[in-house]
C-alpha cells in the first residue's frame, strides 16, 4: 500500500544497490529518496512526513550504526532498517538494541524488505502521533509555574493534598488551588489522565 | 974469360949505354914530382923494359892505407903480340883476369920472401920459355913493394944490368916515397878541407834549423823554449810569455828565474829534474803545476827538453816544450778513479771474477774468488785456472776446449750461463753457475769468467722441489676437485678427484680441454668469463653444468679460481676448484617451491581473514541483482507494464552480475597457486584493487582509509599477484592493529611515491598499536606473531617477495602512535622526480 504521506529514505554508498532498492520500493508504491552517505542524509532538508530510513551498515566515514546513534542523540526518532553485506551477529544485536526496526543481510528478499518498511513507517506514524501529543503536553507543561510544577510532580505520586501541603510547607487550600490550575492547564480530565500525561512527559519529583 | 977487341968495344958501348941509362934514371925523379905512384911505376916499367930489353917486368906495390896492392906488368912487344895471340885463343876458354894479376899469381909463391931466396929462373907464363928473373925490393926494407925483371937471355942479368936495376929500384923507391908523402899530404889537406867544409855545412845547417825551429817555436801553440848548454834559457816563445806573464829579460837573467812560475810544492822536484837533465845532457821530462797568469790558476804541465848536439857530440842546445796537461791529468785522474771504481766493483762483486790468458793462466782474481775458492789472489795469480778451480776429472776437457777456441773461435761453453761443478781449496766440489766471456786484446785472447756459487740456490731448488712434491701430495689427497692454470689461462694441472669425477684423462683436460666437461649451453659463458678474468685478474666464479662419469649426467658445479700474484702484482698462476653444488641447487629449488607454497598458504589465509569482506564484496552486487529482479517483475506486472523501469532494472542486474564476476576473478587469482609471472606492474592499480578488498573491513572497524597515490609512478617489473599479496598483508595488519583501539585517530594510509634514489616507494601507515620495542627485531622473523590465530608467516613472506623483486621492506614507528611499513622496488625505467606530490581524497 502506498501512502503519499510517507517517504522512505535510503542511504547506501553502492549506487547499484541504492538504485535497485529504490526501484524495488518504487515498484511497490513507496516514495523513496536516496543518499550516498550518512553525511549527505544528515545535511539534507527532510519533509515533515512519516518516514523511515533504510541504512547500509558499511558506509564510508560515518557508518550506519554511527548514524543511528547520532540521530538518536539529536532526537530524530526515525525508524531504521539496517542492511548489511556482512551479517555479523554482534553488529545486528547492537543495532536492534538501539531500536532498529529490522536488520537485513544482503541479499534480501523483496518481501522481507517491504514488510520491514511497512512496519517502520507504521512505527514512524505512530511515533509522530505520539510525539505531537507529547509536544502538546509539553507546551501545556511550560505554562505551569514552578509551584504548579512541584504540585504536579507530587500529585502524580498519589499523595493527598494534605501531604503535599506538608511537603511543600503550605496549606492544603493552596495546594488544592494549584492542583486545579494544573489540571486545567494540562487539560487532564482526571487524575488518571494527569498521571498518564506526567508519565509521558517524564515529570518527576 | 977471353976478352976480344970486338967484345971490348961492345963492352964500352954497353957501359956507355949503362951510364946513359943511369943518368936517365937519375933524372927520373924530377919527372915524377907530383906524380901518382902508378905513373911512376909506369915510367919505370917503360924505362926498364927499354933499357934492358926485358921480356917482362913486374911491379907490385904494397899498399899504404889499406888499399889493394898495385900490380903492374909490362911485356916486351914480341911477348905482347904472342900474348895477344894467345889470349885471343884462350879468351874463349878462360876468364881473363888482369894480366898483372896473373903474373902476380905466378910469382906469388916467391913474393914477400927475401929476394935472395928467389929462384933465378921462372917459367914464362905467356911464352912458356924460361925466364931469368931478378927480383928487387923497393924501399929500404922492401916495404914499398917489389919489382921483378925477367928476360929470356941467358946472360941476364949482367952486372951492369944489375946496377941499372938496383939504381932504378932505388930511384923508384925515392920517387914512390916522395909520391906517397905528397899524396899523404894532399890527402890530409883535402881531408882537412873536407872536414872544414862539412863542419861549416853542419854549422850552417844547424843554424838554419835553429832558425827554423825558433820560427816554429814562436808559432807552435805550446809554450816552447830553448836553453843553452848550461841550462840558461836563451829563447822563450810568445806562448810561454803570455802564459806565465814572465818577461824575456827576467827569464834570461837567471837559469832558475822561470821556475817561479812553478807551484811551490813542485819546484824542488822540477828543479832537480831540470838540472839533472841539463847536466847529464840527456834532457828532462817532468810534470809540474805552472801558474797561469790569466786567472792565477795552477795547471799541470808536462815539460820536456831534448838535447841538440853538434857533429862532435857537443851540446848545442836544449829544446823544450811545456804542455798544459791539466785536462789530461784530470781525465787521467778520472780514468784512474774509474779504473779504481771498476776494480772495486770487480773486487766487491758478488760473483767471483777471474780472468785468464790464452795460456790458461789466471791473470786476475777478485775478492769473491778468494772467498769462493779459498785461494788468495797472490796464490792464484799466474797459476793455471784449470788447476785451481776445475775438478780433476774435467781438466783435460777444459784444456781441449780452450785450445779448440783459440784455433777455431768456437767454444760451446762460452758466452752462456752454464752450471758445472767446481772445486775449492781442499778438494771439496760444489755447484756453480759459470759464464766465460772471451775478449780479444790486440793479438791475443783474454777470458773473463764470472762464477757464482749456487750451492745455496741449489739447496733452495731442492727444497722447492720437495715443497712442490708435498703440495702435489696434498692436492691429490684433499677431497675436493682442484686445478691450476698458467697465467695465460691454460689448465696445467687437475688433481685426481677431477679425473675421477669427470672420467676424463689429464691430457684431455690440459690447455683448454676443460671445455669438453661442460654442458654445451654453459660453455660460452664460462669460456668468456674465464678469458676476461685471465686478462683482468678478477676472481673467477661461474656456475656450470659439468659432466659426471658416475651417472653420465651433467650436474651443476661452481668453478672458481683466484690468481696468485708476484711482488710486482703480476699474475703468476691461477688456482681453482670445482665444487658439485647440484644437490644444493636442487634444495634451493625445493625451497623456492616450498616458499611459493607457503606464500600461497599465506594468501589463502589472508583471504580467510577477509572472508567477511569478501562476502560483503559479493553480497553487494548480489543484493542489487535480486532487488532489481524483484522490481523488474513488479514493473512488468503493472497494468500497463512499465517497460522502461523493467529495462532499467534488467541493465542493473547485468551490471551487478558483471561486478560480482570481477570480484570473483580477482579473488580467484589470489587463491590460485600461481607460479611466479613477471610482467610490468602498475602499483597504483594494485593498491586500488587491494583497497577495494579491504575498505569494507576498514569501514566495519570505523577506520579511515586513505590513499596518496603519485599519478606518474613508473611501473615495476614483477608478479602482480605477489605484490598485491604484500599490500594486502600490510593493509590487513594495519587494520587489525587499529581495530583494537577505542580512540581516535583510526587511520590507515597507503602511499605510493618515487624515492629520490629513483625507486618506487609504497608506504602503509597506521595509527594503531604500533610495534613494541621488544618485538621490533623479530618482526620479520618466521613464525613470530602476536595474533592468537596467526602463524606468523605474513611479514616474512612479504619480505621475501619484495626482496625477490629486488627491493626491500622495513618498518618504522609512526608518530604519535602506530607503525609505517615501507617497501621500495626498483623501477623498470628511470623517471624524473616531480616538484610536489599530489593529494587524492579518501578512497571510494
Amino acid at each position: 500500500m502506498s501512502d503519499p504521506n510517507c517517504i522512505v529514505f535510503m542511504v547506501d554508498d553502492d549506487p547499484l544497490v541504492r538504485d535497485s532498492v529504490a526501484d524495488l520500493l518504487d515498484s511497490a508504491g513507496f516514495e523513496v529518496r536516496t543518499f550516498g552517505s550518512a553525511t549527505e542524509f544528515v545535511q539534507s532538508k527532510r519533509p515533515d512526513l512519516s518516514a523511515c530510513l533504510i541504512l547500509d551498515v558499511e558506509l564510508p566515514g560515518l557508518s550506519g550504526l554511527d548514524l543511528q546513534a547520532e540521530l538518536a542523540n539529536s532526537g530524530v526518532e526515525m525508524p531504521i532498517i539496517f542492511l548489511t553485506g556482512h551479517g555479523d551477529i554482534p553488529m545486528s544485536v547492537r543495532a536492534m538494541k538501539r531500536g532498529a526496526v529490522e536488520f537485513l543481510t544482503k541479499p534480501f528478499r523483496k518481501q522481507e524488505l517491504l514488510e520491514a518498511v511497512q512496519e517502520a513507517l507504521r512505527r514512524d506514524s505512530e511515533g509522530r502521533l505520539q510525539r505531537s501529543e507529547t509536544s502538546e503536553l509539553r507546551k501545556r507543561l511550560r505554562t505551569l509555574t514552578p509551584r504548579e510544577h512541584q504540585v504536579l510532580a507530587l500529585v502524580v505520586t498519589g499523595l493527598l493534598n494534605k501531604q503535599i501541603a506538608g511537603e511543600l510547607g503550605t496549606t492544603e487550600e493552596t495546594i488544592k488551588v494549584h492542583r486545579g490550575r494544573v489540571m486545567s492547564k494540562m487539560g487532564a480530565g482526571s487524575l488518571a489522565e494527569l498521571v498518564r500525561m506526567a508519565e509521558k512527559l517524564k515529570v518527576s519529583a | 974469360m977471353d976478352v976480344q977487341p970486338g967484345d971490348v968495344a961492345e963492352e964500352i958501348r954497353r957501359l956507355q949505354r949503362c951510364i946513359n941509362d943511369l943518368v936517365s934514371l937519375f933524372a927520373l925523379p924530377a919527372m915524377w914530382s907530383g906524380g901518382e905512384p902508378s905513373q911512376i911505376v909506369d915510367t919505370l916499367l917503360d924505362a926498364l923494359l927499354r933499357m934492358l930489353q926485358l921480356d917482362l917486368v913486374y911491379v907490385r906495390l904494397r899498399d899504404s892505407g889499406g888499399q889493394a896492392p898495385i900490380e903492374m906488368v909490362r911485356f916486351a912487344p914480341s911477348q905482347e903480340r904472342t900474348a895477344q895471340e894467345r889470349t885471343a885463343q884462350e879468351r874463349t876458354a878462360q876468364e881473363r883476369t888482369a894480366q898483372p894479376h896473373e903474373i902476380g899469381e905466378v910469382l906469388k909463391h916467391w913474393l914477400g920472401a927475401n929476394p935472395q931466396e928467389w929462384p933465378p929462373l921462372m917459367r914464362n907464363p905467356i911464352g912458356g920459355r924460361d925466364l931469368s928473373i931478378v927480383p928487387l925490393g923497393l924501399g929500404l926494407q922492401g916495404e914499398i913493394g917489389e919489382v921483378v925483371a925477367a928476360s929470356e937471355r941467358a946472360d941476364f942479368p949482367r952486372q951492369t944490368e944489375r946496377l941499372i936495376l938496383s939504381v932504378a929500384a932505388n930511384q923508384v923507391s925515392i920517387g914512390l916515397q916522395g909520391a906517397r908523402l905528397l899524396s899523404e899530404q894532399k890527402h890530409v889537406a883535402s881531408e882537412l878541407d873536407r872536414r872544414v867544409a862539412q863542419r861549416t855545412r853542419e854549422l850552417a845547417k844547424a843554424n838554419e834549423e835553429l832558425q827554423l825551429q825558433v820560427g816554429l817555436l814562436q808559432h807552435i801553440p805550446v809554450a816552447a823554449w830553448t836553453l843553452g848548454p848550461d841550462g840558461t834559457p836563451d829563447f822563450v816563445n810568445q806562448n810561454w810569455l803570455e802564459y806565465t806573464g814572465q818577461a824575456l829579460d827576467y827569464i834570461r837573467s837567471d837559469p832558475e828565474a822561470w821556475m817561479t812560475a812553478i807551484h811551490p810544492e813542485d819546484r824542488e822536484m822540477a828543479s832537480s829534474s831540470f838540472w839533472g837533465g841539463v847536466r847529464s845532457g840527456q834532457g828532462f821530462t817532468f810534470e809540474a803545476r805552472f801558474r797561469r797568469v790569466y786567472d792565477g790558476a795552477y795547471r799541470w804541465h808536462l815539460s820536456r827538453a831534448v838535447v841538440l848536439r853538434d857533429a862532435e857530440g857537443a851540446i848545442l842546445r836544449f829544446v823544450g816544450t811545456s804542455t798544459d796537461i791539466d785536462d789530461l791529468k784530470q781525465s787521467q785522474d778520472d780514468l784512474r778513479r774509474a779504473d779504481e771504481r771498476t776494480r772495486l766493483i770487480i773486487e766487491t762483486a758478488l760473483d767471483a771474477v777471474v780472468t785468464m790468458n790464452s795460456q790458461g793462466q789466471i791473470t786476475s782474481w777478485n775478492k769473491q774468488a778468494e772467498i769462493t775458492f779459498g785461494w788468495s789472489c797472490a796464490e792464484a795469480t799466474g797459476r793455471h785456472m784449470a788447476d785451481m778451480i776445475i775438478p780433476e776429472q774435467h781438466r783435460t776437457a777444459h784444456e781441449l776446449g780452450l785450445r779448440r777456441f783459440l784455433e777455431t773461435g768456437e767454444g760451446p761453453i762460452l758466452r752462456r750461463r752454464i752450471e758445472i761443478i767446481a772445486v775449492r781449496r781442499g778438494g771439496a766440489e760444489f755447484p756453480v753457475e759459470l759464464e766465460v766471456v772471451p775478449v780479444r786484446l790486440r793479438h791475443d785472447w783474454v777470458f773473463s769468467a764470472f762464477i757464482r756459487d749456487i750451492t745455496e740456490s741449489k739447496l733452495a731448488e731442492e727444497k722447492l722441489r720437495a715443497n712442490e712434491l708435498h703440495l702435489r701430495r696434498m692436492t691429490e689427497t684433499i677431497p675436493e676437485m682442484l686445478w691450476s692454470a698458467t697465467a695465460e689461462g691454460a689448465i696445467d694441472y687437475c688433481n685426481t678427484r677431477v679425473l675421477d669425477y669427470t672420467g676424463f684423462s689429464a691430457e684431455e683436460l690440459m690447455g683448454d680441454g676443460w671445455i669438453k666437461l661442460l654442458h654445451t649451453d654453459d660453455v660460452d659463458q664460462a669460456a668468456r668469463l674465464w678469458m676476461s678474468c685471465v686478462t683482468t685478474g678478477a676472481p673467477y666464479r661461474v656456475e656450470v653444468r659439468t659432466f659426471r662419469l658416475a651417472d653420465r649426467m651433467y650436474r651443476w658445479c661452481v668453478r672458481s679460481a683466484l690468481p696468485l700474484l708476484d711482488q710486482q702484482g703480476r699474475i703468476v698462476k691461477w688456482y681453482g676448484t670445482v665444487v658439485d653444488m647440484h644437490d644444493w641447487k636442487q634444495a634451493q629449488e625445493d625451497l623456492r617451491n616450498t616458499q611459493a607454497e607457503l606464500a600461497h598458504v599465506n594468501r589463502v589465509m589472508t583471504m580467510g581473514e577477509l572472508t567477511a569482506s569478501i562476502a560483503h564484496e559479493v553480497n553487494q552486487p548480489l543484493s542489487a541483482i535480486i532487488a532489481s529482479g524483484d522490481s523488474c517483475s513488479a514493473w512488468l506486472s503493472n497494468d500497463p507494464p512499465n517497460l522502461d523501469k523493467a529495462r532499467a532494472a534488467t541493465s542493473r542486474i547485468i551490471q551487478a552480475a558483471t561486478q560480482a564476476s570481477e570480484i570473483v576473478q580477482r579473488l580467484r587469482a589470489l587463491f590460485k597457486k600461481t607460479t611466479s609471472m613477471t610482467a610490468s606492474v602498475d602499483m597504483n592499480a594494485v593498491i586500488e584493487d587491494t583497497i577495494s578488498l579491504v575498505h569494507h573491513e576498514a569501514d566495519r572497524n570505523k577506520i579511515f582509509l586513505r590513499t596518496e597515490l603519485y599519478p606518474g609512478v613508473p611501473s615495476v617489473s614483477g608478479d602482480r599477484v605477489q605484490l598485491q599479496q604484500v599490500i594486502l598483508n600490510l593493509a590487513m595488519n594495519g587494520i587489525e592493529s587499529i581495530a583494537g583501539l577505542d580512540h581516535e585517530p583510526k587511520r590507515l594510509m597507503i602511499r605510493s611515491t618515487l624515492s629520490n634514489t629513483g625507486e618506487l616507494l609504497v608506504s602503509v601507515e597506521d595509527t594503531g598499536l604500533g610495534i613494541e620495542a621488544e618485538h621490533a627485531d623479530r618482526l620479520f622473523a618466521p613464525f613470530f606473531t602476536t595474533k592468537p590465530q596467526g602463524i606468523g608467516m605474513g611479514l616474512p613472506i612479504c619480505r621475501s617477495i619484495i626482496e625477490a623483486h629486488g627491493g626491500r621492506l622495513w618498518a618504522v614507528k609512526n608518530e604519535p602512535s602506530g607503525a609505517v611499513f615501507h617497501f621500495a622496488l626498483p623501477v623498470t625505467a628511470p623517471v624524473a622526480l616531480p616538484a610536489a606530490l599530489p593529494v587524492t581524497g579518501p578512497s571510494e
